[in-house]
């Protein structure tokens, strides 16, 4: 109890001492706050976008729509021996037919070509098939699924519905190694700010340190108030790193709602869940250990034991 | 008590600072150590505070060897002693008060504590009304006294001092050595390093001379070496 009572005051000491040495330097402080948070927006705007394309591509998953488009010349008959055919696929869960008369009707209704489409002599649309694959089925089951669909001799196409947002979910797969590579490059952008920080630092104070070594401090008393900073400035440097890529968001959110109102989706950029939790765990982290091995370094050049 | 037997300290250039030093000390005792300008005074002092280490002998305190105590062990070894510096070691941009307590807050004392202490060695030095001055307010006798309460302050058994008048005037050193008498009266073991002669005579104490990082004589011993 003794013990933890002295654990508690140490560190308790340490922090208020690391609380007081970034308040008498607060222009110093400021400057290494945002140094740490411009440092992190990159990686932090990364890490954000590409977890929310990761969401995104499970509401695709949840989509699994194929249109089957088919032949002009298709006979009622064998629309309707085509249909039974799909409807006991067990790969298939829903089945919705289009016929052209009522895609036509829709077509006038929605577009502004109404008056064209009225010339028209015939209906230049094709009895359409909208499937739902099974959830069971993965990505690749699905486009086997429509490329069978497109062999078939009444059918003239067969399209994935979310053909286009796949493409991004290969492309997440390219950001989360490049996002990585940032990630871990600004980090380690902090850390050298952090280390060189403690290292001057250590050299303004080496008088005091000096003679708190010959009044009997230990290293770890010495250390705490450094280590403590480093986990204080941080600390606010990432909380203000997401502060400003909440504020990048708002600014481009505009633009990119536009952008994807484009392709019939919807894509809304907000920090995610983990940006919110890992930026600032993973920094504060990796501050304090850089911080600790500096401060504990550096203190070996200083000639008293 | 302290005991140094066959005590070397060599400086990695080949320089001999102390050779073949060998001293008994008691507790309670106040023991003066004499000598001119390199002869190995404050290495001495540096040796028993293990500031640094030595390349020969060893030191013992109460029948414990000291000289190898591993790193870790050296602050709180040092924590039962107290250092005073000729040039006081204070910290500039630290109050008095701050300056005397950092030895308890290093122990990690209570501050009602911490407080409490911290008036009584102001006061006994005469410098309680100052308590939040800071150093440069001070003159350079102040700041000495301020020195030495900080080495008092955590109540160590043993005081190691290393040239405390080296600035100060006649007047005023007499009064820092009658504030380690002082301290020597109620227990403490006070090794002092100083070359002012005069100074070191007005006190009835043992004095131990050095020369040329030999101990060359021994006042309590009566024996001195000639021509070592």
């Amino acid at each position: 109890m003794s013990n933890l009572s002295d654990i508690l005051r140490h560190q308790s000491s340490g922090l208020r001492e690391a609380v007081q040495q970034t308040l008498a330097q607060p222009f110093t402080s400021l400057l290494t706050i945002f140094s740490i948070a411009l440092a992190l927006c990159l990686p932090g705007l990364l890490l954000s976008t590409l977890e929310q394309m990761q969401q995104s591509n499970i509401s695709i998953e949840g989509e699994r729509k194929i249109n089957v488009f088919l032949k002009m010349d298709s006979a009622d008959e064998t629309i309707m021996g085509l249909v039974n055919q799909l409807t006991n696929d067990e790969r298939i869960i829903k089945l919705e037919q289009i016929n052209p008369d009522a895609a036509l009707a829709s077509l006038r209704e929605k577009s502004e070509f109404g008056n064209t489409l009225d010339a028209l002599t015939d209906n230049p649309l094709p009895t359409t098939l909208i499937l739902t694959a099974a959830t069971t089925l993965e990505n690749p089951a699905i486009e086997s699924l429509a490329k069978e669909l497109e062999s078939y001799r009444e059918v003239d196409q067969a399209r994935l519905d979310s053909e286009y947002l796949q493409r991004i979910a290969q492309l997440g797969k390219f950001m989360r190694t490049l996002v990585t590579i940032v990630a871990i490059l600004f980090l380690a952008l902090v850390c050298l700010v952090l280390m060189n920080n403690a290292r001057l630092e250590i050299l303004r104070r080496r008088e005091e340190i000096e003679v708190t070594k010959l009044v009997g401090g230990t290293d770890g008393y010495i250390i705490r108030p450094f280590v403590y900073q480093a986990l204080i400035l941080c600390f606010i440097g990432s909380l203000l790193a997401l502060l400003l890529i909440s504020l990048i968001f708002s600014a481009i959110s505009p633009a990119l709602a536009d952008l994807v109102s484009g392709y019939q989706s919807t894509f809304e950029l907000k920090i995610g869940q983990k940006t919110r939790l890992y930026l600032p765990i993973i920094t504060v982290l990796a501050a304090v250990t850089a911080t600790w091995i500096t401060v504990k370094s550096t203190l070996k050049n200083i000639y008293i034991q | 008590m302290i005991e140094l037997k066959h005590l070397g300290k060599r400086y990695p250039g080949g320089q001999e600072a102390l050779l073949d030093i060998n001293l008994s000390i008691d507790k309670g005792e106040m023991v003066f150590l004499s000598g001119h300008s390199g002869a190995g005074k404050s290495t001495l002092l540096r040796l028993l505070a293990l500031i640094e280490r030595p390349t020969r002998g060893k030191i013992s305190l109460n029948d414990k060897v000291v000289s190898n105590l591993p790193s870790h062990s050296i602050p709180y070894y040092r924590r039962n002693i107290g250092m005073i510096f000729q040039d006081h070691r204070l910290l500039p941009d630290h109050t008095i008060a701050d300056n005397v307590a950092l030895p308890l807050r290093i122990s990690g004392v209570d501050q009602s504590v911490i407080q409490r202490r911290v008036d009584a060695a102001l006061d006994k030095v005469g410098l309680l009304k100052r308590s939040k001055f800071m150093p440069i307010e001070l003159s350079t006798g102040q700041q000495q006294r301020v020195g030495i309460a900080r080495a008092v302050v955590s109540r160590p058994s043993i005081l190691l001092a290393d040239e405390p008048t080296g600035n100060l005037d006649h007047e005023l050193s007499l009064g820092i050595m009658k504030l380690f008498q002082e301290f020597n009266d109620v227990g403490v073991t006070v090794i002092i390093a100083s070359h002012d002669q005069a100074i070191m005579d007005s006190f009835a104490k043992r004095q131990v001379e050095l020369k040329e990082a030999r101990l060359v004589s021994d006042s309590a011993a009566n024996t001195e070496e000639v021509d070592v």
